[in-house]
């Protein structure tokens, strides 16, 4: 799996050595927190069955610990704002877009929070780890037994997920997913990193919760991490119909669509076994790196659908974030929010979409990607 | 029946002992406004409406805000008994014809208000009868929305009298039944808690007002918990009859603006995503003054003993018994009243009246419209906890917070878009 495109100079090279240098020399981390270890099982093919994902099922034990430690949180006084408190619409018109009022949100307080958390290139070591020690909320890694197990209060685990509360969240139980080793540098984008965001999406097993990655196409930001939140309802994107690109579930067990009547041309994977989505998406992620072309990644369905927002990278072009390609908008004063309309989103959302040329072009490369795995 | 109005009887106006000391011949209805009046009611709700309003039990008054000098449009049977007036007297007329020299003109602002904003309050106030007694009533006044156009159609005004609390009013509860809806209940031993109906009957009136001297000088009287449920139980009734009859005439009626981004029902996609949280907790509406309780878990009504019915549209401390820290309690109305959550630990009980220490969190739950909807309390029998899944009871506390907080501030909970 190559990784994330850029050429490395010596003297980064360099760099890369001592940090690791020092992260062996730390290699016992001081840090204590929950741990959820993910079981075996669920690693399997096919356990997540035909049953639409959490009706009538109880919540899982790692949907309470997120909820429970987001409150907790919250009730300590640590996040800037209460985002209940931020008023939602429906825009009027067929696409139904939300759009909230938040006057405390802006963009540059989530592009602050990734300066800091990820020095360029590096591995994501434990001293990256304290200014946000405060926020840190659990930490979740593969475990070794069948099922999953939540151990409290330990050492964190040579690797895993840190998840991190957002003091600026747009929406209830906005966190940050941070992968981290020890002992090499994870690969954001790898099918490694995508199957472990995929199977923490399966487990919390909540329609709601959706888990997202932007990745900008530039090499300065490649190390942008995920971030997930709960949204009532489902995102606008979530409810149009596609238009069939590949397969079907029944047959080839992985289905790839085009998002019909999207002025942002997007593509949505889904199949029941997610090792399947991971194993496709991850490819078409690495051609569209190779490429430095920029997109988002929506996971959704705790697990089963994956959509993909293409963007058209461009110096000075606003950039969507994951939840407004999928149709959720925050405006920060008053009057944008009251004049908001969906003939506006929808010019933003297809000025940076791809040209349908190019579009096509990455729908093929989705069939051979996808045809690679079909034995 | 709505009496036939015939015109106003010169003779009576000339007896001026028996008016009211305040009524003045200016005040009496304008004749242009007769048929409006009459008519107000009937061209919403049908001609039958009136006979089945004068079937609910109590005093209560019934005002349209749309005809000029918001006059009164009907009367109860109890009103017109406690209040010594005739229906021509009322009808017409606004209801500041029942204030005097000592009502508190704070609270006289604070009715101007509600109705300006259009909402709910409950308050209690100082009225004057038609032979210039003074007497305390617990005013609960509730606007009624015209479904399609989202205006007001009526106003709604209950009264329940609030009595003087004293010994020789407890031996009359003690000597005498009710009649009526046979409510009664045993007088408890804190004093001021007189547990009987009084119902709009003249004979108790009359009981209640020999010893009113003194009566302008209080400053104000706190209804019960009972006066007050007794007012929101009338209210119902009203309501209810106002809606089935405006169905008739198709001018639909409801208790809750339509477009009003800030409803917090309950509806069917909330009581699913509800149904999920397998915990002990309710939910209770925080825009009626007592609180009721309008979602409620299985497992709240496992750990209580009590059935789904006996629970919802009850107020929300009814957990609470004689043995109750009161001290806890008002920790619980503090935090209720500042908009923030609290987590104690209290002693409930069951139907069975069998006590258990609840460790008991409160939280208030927002809708998509960013306005306190619900509040969630999450019960927990301290016997019955253990760390399940090394998850501590209060995080699965939070956890139910958590979860009903983001099941309330899905957008499918409010009519339509935001009117802001």
């Amino acid at each position: 799996m190559a990784p994330v495109g850029h050429v490395e100079s010596e003297c980064t090279l360099q760099r890369e050595s001592t940090r690791t240098e020092r992260c062996k020399s730390h290699q016992v981390p001081n840090c204590i927190t929950n741990i959820y270890h993910l079981g075996k099982s669920i690693q399997d093919d096919d356990v997540l069955g035909d049953l639409p994902c959490s009706e009538a099922r109880s919540h899982s034990l790692l949907d309470i610990l997120l909820l429970s430690q987001w409150e907790d949180h919250a009730l300590k006084g640590n996040l800037r704002y209460d985002v209940s408190t931020c008023q939602m619409k429906i825009v009027s018109g067929a696409k139904k877009f939300i759009a909230q009022l938040n006057e405390n949100w802006n963009l540059n307080t989530l592009m602050d929070f990734e300066k800091k958390s990820f020095q360029a290139r590096g591995p994501c070591c434990f001293s990256d780890v304290k200014p946000h020690r405060e926020d840190l909320l659990i930490c979740v890694t593969f475990g070794e037994k069948e099922g999953s197990e939540l151990v409290s209060s330990s050492i964190l685990p040579k690797d895993g997920v840190l998840v991190i509360a957002n003091a600026n969240p747009v929406e209830y139980g906005h966190i940050f997913l941070v992968p981290y080793d020890v002992h090499k540098m994870p690969q954001l984008l790898d099918k490694r990193v995508l199957g472990l965001m995929t199977q923490i999406a399966a487990e919390v097993a909540n329609s709601s919760f959706h888990i997202f990655v932007d990745y900008d196409g530039s090499e300065s930001m490649d190390h942008r991490g995920f971030q997930a939140s709960y949204f009532a309802d489902p995102l606008p994107v979530e409810l149009l119909p596609s238009i069939p690109v590949y397969g079907n579930l029944l047959s080839t067990g992985i289905y790839i669509g085009e998002v019909a009547d999207y002025t942002l041309k997007a593509l949505v994977f889904v199949s029941k076994n997610f090792n399947k989505t991971v194993q496709v998406v991850g490819e078409i992620c690495a051609y569209l790196c190779d490429n430095g072309s920029a997109f988002s990644l929506l996971i959704s369905d705790c697990g089963k659908k994956v959509f993909l927002f293409p963007q058209v990278r461009a110096p000075f072009r606003y950039k969507l974030s994951a939840w407004e390609c999928g149709g959720y908008f925050v405006y920060d004063t008053q009057s944008d929010f009251n004049h908001v309309t969906e003939s506006y989103i929808c010019s933003l959302l297809a000025s940076v979409s791809l040209d349908a040329h190019n579009f096509k072009t990455l729908k093929q490369q989705c069939c051979t990607a996808v045809s690679k795995f079909m034995i | 029946m709505l009496a036939v109005l015939t015109a106003p009887a010169i003779g009576r106006r000339a007896d001026s002992t028996s008016l009211s000391p305040l009524t003045s011949l200016t005040e009496l209805m304008d004749p242009s406004l007769r048929l409006p009046v009459e008519q107000s009611l009937a061209a919403r709700y049908s001609e039958w409406v009136a006979e089945a309003l004068d079937e609910i039990q109590g005093c209560f008054l019934i005002t349209d805000p749309d005809i000029a000098g918001h006059p009164i449009v009907f009367a109860s049977r109890g009103f017109l008994a406690m209040s010594g007036y005739s229906l021509e007297e009322v009808l017409g007329r606004n209801g500041r014809i029942f204030q005097g020299a000592a009502t508190d003109r704070q609270s006289v602002m604070e009715i101007r208000e509600a109705i300006r904003e259009e909402r709910t309050l409950q308050i209690s106030l100082l009225n004057y009868r038609k032979d210039g007694t003074p007497h305390w009533i617990l005013f609960h006044l509730f606007p009624v929305f015209g479904v399609e156009d989202g205006r007001v159609a009526h106003f709604v005004a209950v009264q329940v009298p609030i009595p003087r609390r004293s010994r020789c009013l407890r031996s009359l509860a003690e000597n005498r039944h009710e009649g009526g809806t046979g409510r009664f209940l045993v007088a408890c031993r804190n004093e001021f808690r007189s547990d009987y109906k009084l119902g709009c009957n003249p004979v108790v009136e009359l009981f209640v007002d020999v010893d009113n001297r003194g009566l302008e000088a209080e400053e104000s009287r706190h209804a019960t918990e009972q006066e007050k449920e007794k007012a929101c139980d009338a209210a119902n009734s009203i309501l209810s009859t106002l809606a089935h009859y405006s169905k008739l005439t198709g001018r639909v009626i409801s208790d809750k603006r339509r477009s009003e981004a800030g409803i917090s029902a309950i509806n069917s996609s909330l009581v699913i995503s509800l149904g999920r949280i397998k915990q002990s907790f309710v939910l209770t509406d925080i825009q009626l003054p007592q609180m009721p309780i309008v979602y409620a878990s299985d497992e709240f009504l496992n750990l209580t003993g009590y059935s789904r019915h006996e629970v919802l549209g009850r107020e929300c401390w009814f957990l609470n018994g004689p043995d109750t820290d009161a001290d806890v309690l008002h920790q619980i109305r503090q935090s209720i009243q500042a908009e923030h959550s609290c987590t104690v630990r209290l002693l409930n009980y069951r139907k069975d009246r069998s006590s258990f220490w609840n460790l008991f969190h409160i939280s208030p739950v927002r809708n998509a419209s960013g306005k306190i909807a619900f509040y969630v309390s999450v019960q927990m029998d301290e016997n019955a906890k253990s760390n399940e899944h090394g998850l501590s009871p209060h995080m699965r506390q939070l956890g139910v917070v958590g979860a009903v907080k983001v099941a309330v501030r899905s957008l499918s909970m409010c009519a339509g878009p935001s009117r802001r």
